[in-house]
C-alpha cells in the first residue's frame, strides 16, 4: 500500500508558525503529501490540526513559514486560492446548501451554461450525476438536500470537492456523523481518489480508520510537529503515546468520593442522539473531569444538567429532591450554574461591563420587588473581581476590553456569585493563557474544598487528570467508562474516548 | 473616516445638531426663540417624545414598531367616537390605554412565540389598524366636544407647566430609571447584546420581549390621548410621520441598529431635535412635505455614522 | 407521522388550495364575477402588484426585505409625469427607471457595505422617496399629456390583451427566466440558504445582492409608470402600501421570509389570489379599508401557518 516513492511532494507546508492572541497555534511544523497517498493527521483535540488544514485552505496566512504546491512557493491568500490550485477541502462544518438538490450542490459556481446566458439544467444534473456515479455514491442528482440524512450531506460534501478531480483533498473528520455502510464507501472512495493520483489529507480521532487507510501518519500534539512515518511503522500503542507524550506534574490526592453526599444525581438521561442513557452521580466536595472527543456529547450533557434543554428521558435529583429544571433560572434558583463553552457567544455579553457581566444571573437576589440595588452590585462586582484577580481598568469598561483570560474569569466569576452548590464548567481554560489556567486550576480546587460539586468538562487530558478527583469519559453519547483520577493516565482515558459504539445514527435519523 | 472619529461624531451628533437647528431658527426666525413657542413646541412634541422612548426600548432589544403612527390614528378615533356615545372621558382614555396595550403585547407575542420578524408583524399591525380606523370613521375625523378632556391636556397647567410636558418627564424618568436601576431594565440590555448569552445567565428573554412590547403600547396608548386632545378630534391619518420621527430620535440617539445599547436620555435630545425641526420649518414655511426628505437624510446619515462608529466594514 | 405528512403538504401546496377555494368559491357567490370581463379585469389589475411582487420575491429570497417598493413606485411615477409633462418624451422613461433604480441602489450599498439590517435601509429610502414625491407635488395632481405613454404603459392592447397586462406577463416571464434559469437565479438561492456558506464557496454575493436591490427598484420605475398611464395623472401616494401588499403576496405564496426557498411561480399565485380577493370583496360590496384589515390579519395568520408548519419539517428531519 505503501506508494511514498520519492517523487516531489504535491503540497508541502514549511516551518509554519500561527499565533493567536494569547496562544501560540503551530510552532514550526512541517506537512507535506505525495500524489498519491493517504496522509493521516493525528493529534488530540485543540493539537493544531484544524488551524493547519485551514491554513492550507487559504482561510488563514501563517505568521512564519510557507507553502509549496508541486514545488512552487505560493501564497494563499483567500480560499479561491486554494481551490484554484486543486486543493479542495471537506470542512467538518458542512457548507451544503440546505435548500438546494443535490446536483445544484455539486455544480454550485460551476453551472454548465448554453450560450452564455441559459442555465442548462440537463447538463447540469447529468454532470452531477456523473461525479456521483463515478464516485459511487448512491444518490440522485435531484433530490433535496433537505431529504438526505448527515452523512449523505457530508458525501454530496465530498462530491462537490472531487467535482473536478482533485489534485488534493483534506478531509476533517468526514466520519464522525456517517453510519456504518456510509463508512465503508467513503473509504472505497479515498482508496479510488488515491488510485488516480489524488493526495489525501485524512484528519481523524478514530484509530480503526488510520490504520485501514494512511500510507504514512503524522502526529501534532500542542502545535509542535512530533512524529511522521509509514503507517507500517506504527502501532496503536506508540500511535497514542505519540500523541500524548506529556507527564503531569500534579494529581490531586486520592479522594475517597464515596464518602461525600450525592449532590446531582443523573439517572438515565437521553436527549436525541447526542446524550444516550446516561447516569452518573456527582458528589459535593469533588471534582469530576469528564472527557471524550468532539462530539461525544459532553456539552449536551451539561446543558441538561443546566435546564439550558430538556432531556428526552430519564431523571435527576439534587440532594435527593426531584431536581427538573425548566430554565436556566430554575437551575440557578436551586444553586447549579453552567459556564458554556464559548465565551463570547454563550458565556459573556461582551459589550456590557464587567460589573453588569458578574451580576447578571445575581440580578434577582440583588433586587427588591425589580428594584436594583446599585451599592450591592457595585460591591458583588468588586467583591468578585478582587477575589479571581480580574485585571480590568474598572468594573465599569466593557467586558470585550479584556484580555481572554481575565474575560474567562469574568464569565466564572458571574456563576461563583450565586454561590452555587454544583457549578458545571464547560472548558474553563480554553484559549487562556497559562498563568490564567493555574489560577483557574486552584479556583477549581477552592470550591471542591469548601464542598461545592464541581464537574470540569475538558479537552485537555493533563487537565483532566491533573484537577479530577474522578473522570467520566463519554463516546458517541454515553458514558464509556468512571475511573479514579489516581489510577488513569492519559493513554487509559484515550482508550476509553476511542470507544466505538457500534453506529446506530440510521436508526436515530 | 476612522472609528474612533466616527464614535465622537456619533456621540456629539444630537448635542451638535440641536446647538445647529436652535441657533440656525433663532437667527432664521423672529418668532422662534420665545416662550410661546417653546411651550408650543413641547406640547406639539409630547406624543413623539412618548413613543420615542417605547421605540427606544423596542430598538435596544434587537426590534421595530411600524405600527405606531397607524395605532395611534386608530386609538385617537375610538376614544373620540367613545366620547361622542357618550361615555366619561376618564373612562373612554383608560379604555384606549387598555386597548394600546393589548396591541403591543399581541405584536410582541406573534414577534416572540411566531418567530417572525417583527418589522413583518408590526407592517401587518399597521395595515390593520389603518383599515380599522378608516372602517369606523369612513375617513372623517371625529371631533372631541367633552372640554373637560380637552382642557387637561391642552389648557390646564400644573405648577405652571402644560400637563402633558408633565406626563413627559414622568414617562422620561421611568423608563430612565427603569433602564438604569432595575433589574428588567439591565436584562434588556443583555437581551439586545446578546440573546443566547442573556438565555444561558437565566434571563428570561422571551417574556422580556412581549413586556418590552406592552411597554410600548402604554406609551403608544398614552401619546394617542394626547395626540387626540391636541388636535381635538380622532382621525385616521392624525399623525402621519409619527413613525418616523421616533425612529429618527432613537438613531440621532445613537442607538445600535442590531441592538444592545440604546439610551433614553439620548433619544430624548434625538427627540429633541426633531422637534425643533418641525417647529422650525412650520415657522419658516418651509414646505411640509419636504420634512421627509431632511429627516430622511438625517437618519441616513445617522445610520451610516453608527456603522461606522460600532466598525461594520465599508 | 401523520402528521407531519399533512403539515409538510400544507406548507408546500397549501396556497394552490386556497387559491382553487378563493376562486371557486368566488364563482359560486357572485355571477359578476364569473363574468369573463371580470376576469380579464383582474389580470389588468394585479398589473402593479405583480411586478413589485416579483421583484420583492428576489429580495426576500436573498434573505432581505424591501420596505421602500410602494414610495419609490409613487416616486418614480411623479417625477415621471412631471418629466412628460415637461416635454422630455420618451426620455421621461429613462428617468423614470433611473429614479427607481437610484433608490435601489441605494438600498443595495446601504444593506451590503454600510451592513445596515434592509429593513432599516429600505425604510430610510422609502421616508426620502415619499418626501420626493409629497415635495414634488405639493399635494397636487400631476397632470401630463403622452397618449402613446399611456397606450405603451397600460391602455393600449395588442391581440386584445391590455399592454399593462402584457408588462406583467413579460416581467414575469424576464424574471422567471433569470431566477430558474440562469447562474444568477441559481446563486440567489445560494445566498439566501446559507450566507457565509456561500462566501466559503466563492459566490458573488455583496454584487448579488446590490444586484437584486437595483433591480427592485428599477422595476419600480415601471410600476410607477404604469400606474400613471393607467389613470392618466400622478398622485405622491400613487402606490401607497405597496411594499406591504408585495410582501403579503410573496408570503402567502409561500416563499419563505428569511430567504433561501420559493419561486416566482408561487408569487403569481400569491398576486392572483391577492387580486382575486380584492376584486371579489369589491363586488361583493365589502369596504376598501375592510380589505386592508382583511389583508393585514391574513398575512400574520399565513407567516404563522408557515412557520408551524416548518418547525415540524425541522423536528422530523
Amino acid at each position: 500500500m505503501t506508494s511514498s516513492n520519492h517523487t516531489l511532494p504535491r503540497l508541502s507546508l514549511h516551518g509554519i508558525t500561527k499565533r493567536f492572541p494569547g496562544v501560540t497555534a503551530l510552532d514550526d511544523v512541517n506537512f507535506d503529501v505525495r500524489a498519491g497517498e493517504v496522509h493521516a493527521f493525528m493529534g488530540e483535540n485543540g493539537a493544531g490540526k484544524s488551524t493547519l488544514m485551514k491554513i492550507g485552505a487559504g482561510i488563514h496566512r501563517p505568521d512564519e513559514g510557507y507553502i509549496e504546491v508541486e514545488g512552487q512557493r505560493l501564497a494563499l491568500s483567500k480560499p479561491s486560492d486554494a481551490t484554484d490550485l486543486g486543493i479542495h477541502t471537506v470542512f467538518q462544518e458542512l457548507t451544503v446548501l440546505p435548500n438546494l438538490d443535490v446536483g445544484q450542490n455539486i455544480m454550485i459556481g460551476q453551472e454548465p451554461m448554453r450560450g452564455g446566458v441559459w442555465l442548462d439544467r440537463g447538463a447540469l444534473y447529468s454532470n452531477a450525476q456523473a461525479v456521483l456515479d463515478r464516485l459511487d455514491i448512491k444518490l440522485n442528482a435531484r433530490t433535496p438536500i433537505s431529504a438526505l440524512s448527515a452523512g449523505q450531506r457530508q458525501m454530496v460534501e465530498i462530491a462537490r470537492a472531487c467535482g473536478e478531480t482533485p489534485k488534493i483533498l483534506v478531509l476533517d473528520e468526514p466520519t464522525s456523523s456517517l453510519g456504518r455502510q456510509e463508512e465503508e464507501l467513503l473509504f472505497d472512495l479515498v482508496d479510488r481518489l488515491r488510485t488516480d493520483g489524488a493526495g489525501i489529507v485524512y484528519i481523524t480521532h478514530r484509530m480503526s480508520e488510520v490504520f485501514r487507510l494512511a500510507d504514512r501518519i503524522t502526529v501534532l500534539r500542542d502545535g509542535k510537529h512530533v512524529v511522521t512515518g509509514d503507517a507500517n511503522d506504527f502501532t496503536r500503542e506508540k500511535l497514542i503515546s505519540a500523541m500524548v507524550g506529556r507527564a503531569v506534574d500534579e494529581r490531586r490526592s486520592g479522594l475517597v468520593v464515596s464518602d461525600l453526599p450525592v449532590a446531582l444525581r443523573v439517572d438515565g438521561l437521553s436527549r436525541d442522539a447526542a446524550v444516550r442513557d446516561v447516569s452518573l452521580d456527582l458528589h459535593a466536595g469533588e471534582v469530576l473531569g469528564v472527557a471524550g472527543l468532539m462530539g461525544a456529547g459532553r456539552t449536551e450533557l451539561a446543558r441538561l444538567m443546566a435546564g439550558v434543554d430538556r432531556p428526552d428521558a430519564g431523571a435527576m435529583t439534587l440532594f435527593g429532591e426531584n431536581y427538573s429544571p425548566a430554565s436556566v433560572s430554575d437551575a440557578i434558583k436551586t444553586g447549579v450554574a453552567y459556564l458554556p463553552e464559548d465565551r463570547k457567544t454563550q458565556g459573556l455579553v461582551l459589550s456590557l461591563s464587567v460589573a453588569d457581566n458578574i451580576a447578571l444571573p445575581s440580578l434577582g437576589s440583588l433586587s427588591r420587588s425589580g428594584w436594583l440595588s446599585m451599592t450591592k452590585l457595585k460591591a458583588l462586582a468588586q467583591e468578585w473581581s478582587g477575589k479571581l484577580g480580574i485585571r480590568a481598568a474598572s468594573p465599569d469598561v466593557a467586558a470585550d476590553t479584556l484580555s481572554g483570560g481575565n474575560q474567562q474569569k469574568v464569565a466564572i466569576a458571574k456563576w461563583l456569585a450565586i454561590a452555587p452548590k454544583v457549578i458545571l464548567l464547560d472548558e474553563p481554560t480554553r484559549g487562556v493563557d497559562v498563568g490564567a489556567k493555574a489560577e483557574i486550576y486552584a479556583l477549581i480546587r477552592d470550591l471542591a474544598a469548601q464542598g461545592t460539586a464541581v464537574m470540569v468538562i475538558s479537552s485537555e487530558l493533563p487537565e483532566v487528570l491533573q484537577i479530577s478527583d474522578r473522570i467520566a469519559v463519554m463516546a458517541q453519547g454515553r458514558i464509556a467508562g468512571v475511573v479514579s483520577a489516581t489510577n488513569a493516565t492519559e493513554e487509559s482515558l484515550l482508550e476509553l474516548a476511542f470507544t466505538e459504539v457500534t453506529p446506530d445514527h440510521e436508526a436515530a435519523a | 473616516m476612522n472609528q474612533s472619529a466616527a464614535k465622537l461624531l456619533r456621540d456629539l451628533m444630537p448635542y451638535l445638531g440641536l446647538i445647529l437647528l436652535i441657533g440656525y431658527f433663532s437667527l432664521a426666525s423672529e418668532f422662534f426663540l420665545n416662550a410661546r413657542n417653546f411651550e408650543r413646541l413641547a406640547t406639539d412634541s409630547a406624543t413623539l417624545m412618548l413613543v420615542a422612548f417605547g421605540m427606544t426600548l423596542v430598538i435596544l432589544i434587537g426590534e421595530i414598531d411600524l405600527s405606531v403612527s397607524a395605532v395611534v390614528g386608530l386609538l385617537s378615533v375610538i376614544l373620540a367616537q367613545m366620547m361622542v356615545a357618550g361615555m366619561a372621558w376618564p373612562i373612554a382614555m383608560m379604555l384606549v390605554i387598555v386597548i394600546s396595550v393589548a396591541i403591543g403585547t399581541l405584536n410582541g407575542a406573534i414577534t416572540v412565540y411566531g418567530q417572525i420578524p417583527s418589522f413583518i408583524v408590526t407592517l401587518g399591525m399597521l395595515a390593520i389598524a389603518t383599515g380599522l380606523a378608516f372602517v369606523f370613521t369612513g375617513a372623517i375625523s371625529v371631533a372631541i366636544l367633552q372640554y373637560d378632556f380637552l382642557d387637561l391636556f391642552y389648557s390646564d397647567q400644573i405648577f405652571g407647566l402644560p400637563i402633558p410636558l408633565i406626563i413627559v418627564a414622568l414617562a422620561f424618568i421611568a423608563c430612565l430609571l427603569t433602564l438604569n436601576r432595575t433589574r428588567f431594565g439591565r436584562e434588556l440590555f443583555a437581551v439586545g447584546a446578546n440573546m443566547e448569552a442573556a438565555r444561558l445567565s437565566g434571563v428570561p428573554v422571551k417574556q422580556r420581549k412581549v413586556a418590552v412590547f406592552a411597554i410600548m403600547g402604554l406609551l403608544v396608548g398614552l401619546g394617542a390621548v394626547l395626540s387626540a386632545a391636541r388636535l381635538g378630534n380622532g382621525a385616521p391619518g392624525s399623525s402621519p410621520t409619527l413613525t418616523l420621527d421616533a425612529i429618527a430620535a432613537v438613531i440621532i440617539g445613537g442607538a445600535s441598529l442590531f441592538g444592545g445599547w440604546a439610551s433614553v436620555l439620548r433619544t430624548l435630545l434625538g427627540a429633541l431635535l426633531i422637534a425643533v425641526l418641525n417647529n422650525g420649518m412650520v415657522l419658516m414655511n418651509v414646505n411640509i412635505d419636504a420634512q421627509y426628505i431632511v429627516k430622511g437624510v438625517i437618519i441616513l446619515f445617522a445610520v451610516v455614522l453608527e456603522r461606522l462608529a460600532s466598525g461594520a466594514r465599508t | 407521522m401523520m402528521g407531519s405528512f399533512t403539515r409538510a403538504q400544507l406548507a408546500n401546496y397549501g396556497i394552490f388550495v386556497a387559491f382553487a377555494l378563493v376562486v371557486v368559491g368566488m364563482m359560486i357567490a357572485s355571477p359578476a364575477f364569473r363574468a369573463p370581463e371580470n376576469l380579464i379585469a383582474i389580470g389588468r389589475q394585479v398589473a402593479v402588484l405583480g411586478i413589485a411582487s416579483f421583484a420583492m420575491t428576489f429580495v426576500i429570497l436573498a434573505g432581505e426585505i424591501d420596505l421602500s417598493v410602494g414610495a419609490v413606485a409613487s416616486a418614480s411615477g411623479v417625477v415621471t409625469a412631471m418629466a412628460l409633462a415637461a416635454g422630455y418624451g420618451p426620455w421621461a422613461i429613462v428617468v423614470g427607471v433611473g429614479v427607481g433604480a437610484g433608490f435601489g441602489l441605494m438600498n443595495g450599498l446601504l444593506t451590503v457595505y454600510a451592513a445596515v439590517p434592509s429593513f432599516i435601509a429600505t425604510l430610510v429610502s422609502f421616508f426620502i422617496a415619499q418626501g420626493v414625491a409629497l415635495t414634488l407635488t405639493g399635494g397636487r395632481t400631476i397632470l401630463f399629456d403622452a397618449d402613446w405613454f399611456r397606450e405603451l404603459f397600460a391602455t393600449g392592447s395588442v391581440f386584445g390583451l391590455r399592454s399593462a397586462f402584457l408588462w406583467l406577463l413579460f416581467v414575469f416571464l424576464a424574471l422567471w427566466w433569470l431566477l430558474a434559469r440562469t447562474r444568477f437565479g441559481a446563486h440567489v438561492y445560494a445566498i439566501g440558504g446559507s450566507q457565509p456558506s456561500s462566501r466559503m464557496l466563492g459566490l458573488a454575493v455583496d454584487r448579488i445582492k446590490i444586484l437584486i436591490f437595483t433591480m427592485a427598484g428599477a422595476l419600480m420605475g415601471l410600476v410607477g409608470m404604469i400606474l400613471i398611464s393607467r389613470i392618466g395623472n400622478a398622485r405622491s401616494d400613487g402606490a401607497i402600501g405597496l411594499e406591504f401588499d408585495a410582501i403579503a403576496a410573496v408570503v402567502i405564496g409561500g416563499t419563505a421570509l428569511g430567504g433561501g426557498t420559493g419561486s416566482l411561480v408561487r408569487s403569481l399565485i400569491g398576486v392572483m389570489l391577492i387580486g382575486v380577493l380584492n376584486n371579489g370583496l369589491a363586488i361583493l360590496n365589502v369596504d376598501f379599508n375592510a380589505q386592508q384589515v382583511i389583508k393585514g390579519v391574513l398575512v400574520i395568520v399565513v407567516v404563522l401557518l408557515d412557520r408551524w408548519a416548518r418547525d415540524l419539517k425541522g423536528a422530523a428531519t
